[in-house]
């Protein structure tokens, strides 16, 4: 158990392959919680969100039993994608996208140094601000809300992001501005502070 | 509207957990001699 826990996810997935049960219950354990808040997170229904994760999780149970798992990205960067596709299903039949998104906004924002990722990210990973933040962050789009989950709650790559959401990284890089442009003005619209300079 | 509370990691219920840990223990797929695959769940 011991070495098993000092295991990388790979070896963990390779050990399971091979017939180690346990080994798959030590990768359960260890993303489970992560893996579990992203889902809450985007669906905010517990029962949506158990249902999901069991179902991204057995999903990925039968991907390895079947030999199929060749992944090149790291485990959770995979269970985070099977279960975004999952969130996408999940939207799609509830039809309750009833926000807007503005993906296909031609408005160029990017040469906004304020809205450079460099100073609202130094800004935004200080705690008190964080409290803020991820109140205001109920209140985005489900896919810019994702890409800021990923990204400060799961510390995935954009490289990651975009492969987990199915889109490009210069995507998941829009999505991410929108959704801290979109940060911003709701601070501004309710009086929270999100810098402490 | 209630908030997530993200910086506090939530967690699947154990039930939850209890399956996965069966399911995947139990799942075998099996390839069949025309190539193709067949999902079993031992018992």
């Amino acid at each position: 158990m011991d070495n098993l826990i000092k295991m990388s996810d790979e070896q963990l997935v390779r050990s399971y392959m091979n017939g180690d049960n346990v080994a798959f219950d030590v990768l359960l354990n260890r993303h489970q919680k992560k893996l579990y808040s992203y889902i809450f997170f985007s669906v905010r229904n517990r029962d949506v969100a158990e249902d999901i994760f069991q179902e991204a999780f057995v999903k990925a149970i039968m991907t390895i039993r079947q030999g199929k798992y060749t992944e090149q990205s790291k485990f959770p960067a995979w269970i985070t994608r099977i279960a975004h596709n999952l969130i996408i299903d999940f939207y799609r039949q509830e039809r309750n996208q009833n926000t807007i998104s503005n993906d296909e906004t031609k408005v160029d924002i990017f040469n906004n140094i304020q809205l450079s990722e460099a100073t609202v990210e130094a800004n935004m990973v200080t705690s008190q601000t964080f409290n803020d933040v991820k109140q205001l962050m109920e209140l985005l789009p489900q896919n810019q809300r994702e890409v800021v989950y990923m990204r400060y709650y799961q510390n995935l790559s954009f490289k990651e992001i975009a492969e987990a959401t199915n889109v490009s990284i210069n995507t998941a890089l829009g999505r991410m501005r929108y959704a801290l442009l979109n940060l911003r003005r709701m601070a501004r619209d309710k009086n929270v502070v999100l810098t402490l300079d | 509207m209630t908030h997530s509370t993200l910086s506090e990691n939530l967690s699947p219920s154990a039930k939850t957990i209890r399956f996965l840990q069966l399911f995947a223990r139990n799942y075998r797929s099996v390839e069949l001699a025309d190539g193709e695959q067949m999902s079993l769940i031992l018992s």
